[in-house]
């Protein structure tokens, strides 16, 4: 005795027709086409009905948009219009659904109760109500899981209203939002968390500059926090520079870069007293190795005090790039022959330049005397045979290679007329 | 730095750099940075002295395990041997004439040739001579026993390489020659005890304490372990006293060369000068720099690396 299935939605009209048509049979004999008609016609008024958005629901023939899930029927209205109508009886028709819905009444069961509730004019509204649920069961959870208010108080003076007309800015938020275009809010609702982050900045001076910047530890246990940790890190990176200076840092300025870079690294308990002799003492240990491997490579090339073949220097002793290191330690490493090499800073007036118009003769002689010099190119020279008197290739040392080395200059060039 | 009560060997140090040359009293600084390095050389030599054992699979350091370690340095090996015999000369006579060997103390430097020996103590002593075989040496790889080119002593004579290391330990006989010439009696009595003054020498268990043993091997090592140990510590004074010497003499070479360049001299002398250049004792300083010129790698070391460079990793170097 169905009537002729909705061809649209048939899962879904198979139920509902029978059920509207039986409840519509008891209260009153009318022709299942009607019914049927009814029911689509209710359908496509709950398209475009009290939900403001379209619902691409029963009314369409297949799940248009596949790519899209289908949207949920604003339930809530349907409900409180049909309550609303119900009056009294909405309390025992909830008890009747319910049971109907957990299975403690069966259809007849339903049917008569229903019978005794719903008159003639309410049964469109129920066929509605029941089918939207139906409906929405079949599509995504709503993205709220309180469930609807309104169908589970008890009380009669329950929010008749909708639960955002309480709550003034709520509504106000809900009425601009309405405002704007369906596009509009998808794309409102398509920004999350990660939107706007580009991923990883390619630029490698930025993330440079990332890297180099002073890390502060977290302390995560309250009672060990010591307030001046941050302060000793940034004390570290205010420090002069030892290439500033030109000088070996002494033990305090030593300590304090120590304390600064353990912090840093996470040693929050600070380091102890003998620790910037020991390092001191080994930083000289090891500036002495690599100062000696210099002279033992150099030193046979040069230095021939007594020959007279005047030999090659590589630059001119006023424009070369010389060590910068303390003279003491220079000579006392190189102290074991007496023709030792001074190695000489940058304030040193024994290199003064040579003046204009000298002959080239008197220069080769002064320069022989000055050539007691290890220059720059040495010392390149030297990290080149022996690349591990040092640890590892470091920042100063891709320096020398790249930037501070000269070209040779040969003898026989004519003398530069400077200026 | 550390306090001054927990360096237990300053007199002993300062008698032995008394012999080997350091005429002036070597300041607490000094001392204690040579006790410093002495510990962590006797530390070393005990870690790789157990290394070796262990190579050879026993779990106790035997005496060809200390000399494997020195067995570069020909001349402080035929030395420890010597020293090492005339432990046993000792030993035997005691046994044989009831104790009556007389200067009870073993001299430390004993370097006198061991031609000498003989002539000395009578025919008789010199077959109990024990001479402590190398299982490195070139006469030990062959699985008969290779009859040496004897003298009448039944020693071997010298081959080149011997009389080389004896010149090093000729010299040092010749500068303390040198030393003790002009020396008078009280003197030279003063110098002979120095001489005797040792880190073990009836201190063995302090020195067993002082140096950790306990913690670095597992096996208690024998007395004759811990006289070669005091032999050995004696020449890693001398050595390193030597080189800070030089190194000494050097820096103050350097210091009136560059007050010559810029002309300063000291034109006159004055009554109340402070003390000249050789008044002044071995710094602190002279001796880190002898350390660690004695610690410089030899080039086989990191030649094997094919020197793509890296950071090499150095073992340190027993003096």
């Amino acid at each position: 005795m169905l009537a002729q299935p909705v061809s649209r939605t048939p899962s879904i009209s198979n139920m509902a027709p029978t059920m509207s048509a039986q409840s519509s049979a008891r209260a009153s004999p009318q022709p299942n086409s009607k019914r049927s008609n009814g029911i689509q016609h209710y359908a496509s008024i709950s398209n475009s009905g009290a939900s403001a958005t379209p619902t691409s629901g029963p009314a369409n023939t297949t799940p248009s948009k596949p790519q899209r899930p289908a949207r949920r029927i604003e339930v809530e209205a349907l409900m409180n219009d049909f309550r609303r109508v119900l009056g009294d009886k909405w309390a025992r028709y909830r008890e009747v659904i319910t049971n109907f819905l957990t299975g403690k009444l069966t259809r007849t069961e339903l049917e008569e109760d229903l019978s005794q509730i719903l008159e003639k004019s309410m049964v469109r509204m129920h066929n509605q109500f029941l089918l939207a649920n139906l409906a929405n069961s079949l599509r995504d959870p709503p993205p709220s899981t309180n469930g609807l208010p309104a169908w589970n108080t008890r009380r009669k003076d329950a929010p008749l209203r909708s639960r955002l007309s309480g709550d003034p800015v709520l509504a106000r938020l809900k009425s601009e939002i309405m405002g704007f275009t369906p596009r509009e809010r998808r794309r409102i609702k398509a920004i999350t968390r990660e939107s706007g982050k580009k991923g990883p900045i390619p630029s490698t001076i930025i993330l440079t500059r990332q890297a180099r910047m002073p890390t502060v530890p977290v302390i995560n246990d309250k009672d060990k926090s010591k307030t001046s940790i941050s302060q000793d890190i940034i004390q570290n990176y205010h420090l002069p520079l030892s290439s500033e200076t030109f000088e070996l840092p002494d033990a305090d300025i030593l300590r304090t870069r120590l304390l600064g870079i353990a912090y840093e690294h996470g040693l929050l308990d600070g380091i102890s007293d003998e620790v910037p002799d020991i390092i001191l003492a080994g930083l000289e240990y090891h500036l002495r190795d690599f100062l000696q491997q210099i002279f033992d490579r150099v030193r046979p090339t040069k230095h021939k005090k007594m020959s007279d073949v005047p030999f090659v220097s590589l630059i001119p002793p006023q424009q070369s790039a010389q060590l910068a290191g303390p003279q003491q330690l220079a000579i006392a490493s190189g102290a074991n022959e007496p023709n030792g090499v001074v190695s000489q800073v940058k304030d040193d007036k024994e290199a003064e330049p040579v003046t204009n118009g000298v002959t080239g003769k008197k220069r080769k002689r002064q320069r022989f005397e000055d050539e007691n010099i290890i220059t720059a190119e040495d010392m390149a020279l030297v990290l080149e045979l022996v690349p591990h008197s040092v640890v590892e290739p470091s920042g100063p040392m891709y320096r020398l290679f790249d930037v501070m080395l000269q070209d040779e200059i040969d003898d026989e060039r004519p003398e530069p007329i400077t200026e | 730095m550390a306090n001054i009560e927990k360096y237990k060997y300053r007199p002993e140090i300062q008698q032995m750099m008394f012999v080997s040359g350091e005429t002036n009293d070597p300041p607490a600084e000094t001392t204690s940075l040579i006790e410093d390095i002495v510990r962590s050389q006797v530390i070393e030599m005990l870690l790789q002295a157990t290394a070796q054992a262990a190579r050879r699979g026993s779990r106790s350091i035997a005496i060809e395990d200390l000399i494997f370690l020195i067995r570069h340095d020909r001349a402080k090996v035929n030395r420890l041997r010597t020293y090492l015999s005339w432990k046993d000369v000792r030993k035997n006579a005691k046994d044989q004439e009831g104790g009556a060997v007389e200067g009870t103390e073993l001299l430390e430097d004993a370097a006198a040739p061991a031609a000498v020996v003989p002539d000395q103590l009578g025919p008789k002593m010199k077959y109990r001579k024990s001479k402590v075989k190398l299982p490195w040496d070139l006469t030990n790889m062959f699985p008969e026993p290779v009859p040496d080119a004897e003298d009448d002593d039944g020693n071997a004579g010298p081959d080149e390489e011997e009389m080389e290391a004896n010149l090093a330990t000729l010299q040092r006989l010749q500068s303390a020659d040198e030393r003790t010439r002009a020396m008078t009696k009280e003197e030279y009595v003063h110098w002979s005890e120095c001489r005797q003054a040792s880190f073990t020498f009836r201190k063995g268990k302090r020195f067993r304490e002082w140096a950790g043993i306990g913690a670095l091997t597992d096996s208690k090592p024998n007395d004759d372990i811990i006289d070669i140990l005091g032999f050995l510590t004696f020449e890693i004074v001398a050595v390193l006293t030597e080189e800070a010497i030089k190194v000494k003499e050097a820096e103050d070479d350097m210091e009136m060369r560059r007050s010559k360049r810029t002309k300063t001299r000291k034109t006159e002398r004055f009554l109340f000068d402070p003390p000249d250049e050789d008044q002044r004792p071995i710094l602190a300083k002279h001796v880190a720099e002898a350390f660690r010129n004695l610690q410089i790698a030899k080039p086989r070391q990191s030649v094997l690396r094919n020197f793509s460079g890296g950071l090499v990793r150095t073992r340190t170097v027993v003096i």
